[in-house]
């Protein structure tokens, strides 16, 4: 895993002159909190202290390793499970992000479209730009996988999962 | 984990396929360490100096407004800058806190070293305490609340209340750097701090064959296992200009968790007085620099004298490049020497170095 990443990551510097950085440890932790306007709490803290020693420290990309992207998939999930608890409790225009979609609908049974509005708002926020096509197909399976499981974990899973996955990115942890 | 693999894997050469250049989205990361987004309550404003690329007027507001400057970047730069062998894992204390706030209120920078000033939580989320010489509680609860530096820290001056013997001298005599080097040991390794945080200089590059050994102090062997020549070749190397210097803190210690200031010598100065009797007694705080021939009494002339070196400006420009640009340069770069001129210029304002540096070219290719 770590070789992959890390040949993918190398792999893709021929395309731009621009040095690539990982995002430092509290970096991350910040990153996370203003993409989904999820504060810190007790639980978050924990899991960061948790994965804490396996973050980057000093930002360089032979820092990701898979204990790395373990500790920010873990964070990340925790981020996004708040940010799902959070744009439920709100009317749609008042969200952070989902504010054209019907939360309270089955997951199972949203349409592409539905999907596709998910995965376009979460990735202006997180990315910075709508994903393309290729990686919105990819997204959309990992929503649908999601969704099969057994009501009420597919509700949070679909969302907040899709949401860890995409801040499981280099857009998100790189600089 | 396939499917994740391949959406990295697409995700990033997309991304990555974006030329080099200055982008607001990239000064944005590196000055506060977190991602910019739409929804960030700067983004008009720094969208708007995008359109017209202004972004000397987007770093500045970078610099002014987002508290992650200080709050992650500042913190990280000052961790890094002041703990030994630069570790980012140091604690948040006085002398983090200082250095901060220097920087956010674009104070000198030679004053860090030698000013009668400290920065601490203040106001309500001090919930009572306040800096103190016997513990760091108010900055470890500070911490782990999470409270934002930029907004809650303030300047205290004098540091101390309890100090009248003029000793004050910036991070020298805060608490956070006499636990890390006036604790037990012989206080040479503020000497040996002090010029690695400031100068950049590791003790490697600073030893010197034949400066004089007056100041050598009496628990040093001059014939470690028998031999003359090793203290010669070796020891003296060091201990000639660490030595020397080491006087200026000859009155600062660090007991029992607390900050001591005292007005005589402290005894570690003079222990071990048998390994070498003939050697030098400690018997106020004065001191030499051997390697500049200058000379002072106490840790602030010691700061003033450290502050006014060329290395300073130089070891401070390339801090900061290595922060914001992850390139560890020379002193000796052209690039690091016209930055250090442009800092002086400035009056040592580093926030306008780190400005300076994120809109340089040369921290993105």
């Amino acid at each position: 895993m770590k070789i992959a990443i890390i040949s993918l990551l190398i792999s893709s510097l021929a395309y731009s002159d621009a040095p690539i950085f990982l995002r430092k440890n509290v970096e991350l932790l910040r990153t996370y909190e203003s993409l989904t306007n999820v504060n810190r709490d007790k639980e978050i803290m924990d899991i960061y202290n948790a994965g804490f020693v396996s973050l980057p420290k000093n930002g360089d990309v032979t820092e990701l390793t898979d204990f790395a992207l373990i500790a920010m998939l873990k964070l990340s999930q925790a981020f996004c499970h708040k940010m799902y608890l959070n744009e439920v409790t709100f009317a749609p225009a008042e969200r952070w992000v989902l504010t054209r979609l019907d939360l309270k609908k089955d997951v199972s049974k949203w349409n592409d479209n539905e999907i596709a509005e998910l995965t376009s708002s979460m990735g202006e926020i997180f990315w910075g730009e709508i994903p393309d096509a290729e990686s919105s197909k990819d997204l959309s399976e990992v929503f649908k996988s999601l969704s099969k499981l057994p009501q009420p974990a597919a509700q949070s899973s679909a969302v907040g999962l899709t949401c860890a996955t995409m801040l499981l990115s280099p857009y998100v942890y790189t600089k | 984990m396939r499917v994740p693999i391949l959406l990295l894997f697409s995700i990033f050469v997309c991304h990555s396929a974006v030329a080099a250049e200055l982008n607001m989205s990239t000064m944005y990361s590196r000055l506060t360490g977190k991602r910019l987004t739409t929804k960030n309550p700067l983004y008009l404003k720094l969208n708007s100096f995008a359109e017209v690329k202004d972004f000397n007027s987007a770093a500045k507001l970078i610099a002014e407004e987002d508290a992650d400057f200080i709050d992650v970047t500042a913190k990280d730069f000052s961790t890094r800058m002041l703990t030994i062998d630069g570790d980012a894992y140091g604690i948040f204390s006085d002398m983090t806190a200082t250095v901060m706030g220097a920087l956010r209120d674009d104070i000198d920078a030679r004053e860090i070293l030698k000013g009668d000033f400290l920065y601490a939580p203040a106001g309500r989320v001090s919930a009572g305490l306040s800096h103190s010489i016997r513990d760091n509680d108010l900055f470890d609860k500070f911490s782990t609340a999470g409270f934002s530096a930029k907004k809650y820290i303030q300047k205290f001056s004098p540091q101390w209340k309890i100090n009248n013997q003029n000793l004050s001298a910036g991070v020298f005599t805060s608490r956070g750097w006499a636990k890390l080097y006036y604790n037990a040991g012989t206080n040479r390794r503020s000497v040996v701090g002090a010029m690695n945080s400031f100068l950049c200089t590791p003790i490697d590059e600073w030893k010197k064959r034949g400066l004089p050994d007056f100041h050598i102090r009496r628990d040093i062997d001059r014939a470690p296992e028998g031999k003359p020549s090793t203290f010669q070749n070796t020891c003296r190397t060091c201990h000639s200009a660490m030595d020397g210097m080491a006087g200026a803190f000859a009155r600062l210690d660090f007991q029992q968790e607390t900050l001591i200031f005292s007005p005589e010598v402290a005894a570690k100065y003079n222990q071990n007085p048998g390994v070498y009797p003939d050697g030098y007694i400690t018997t106020d705080d004065s001191w030499v620099n051997y390697l500049n021939d200058s000379q002072g009494s106490g840790p602030k002339e010691f700061a003033e004298m450290l502050s006014n070196q060329e290395d300073f400006p130089l070891c401070m420009a390339k801090r900061v490049v290595k922060q914001l640009c992850f390139k560890d340069l020379k002193m000796n770069d052209s690039y690091i020497g016209s930055l250090a001129q442009e800092f002086k210029m400035s009056g040592y304002k580093l926030k306008q170095l780190f400005i300076k540096v994120a809109l340089s070219e040369n921290c993105y290719n």
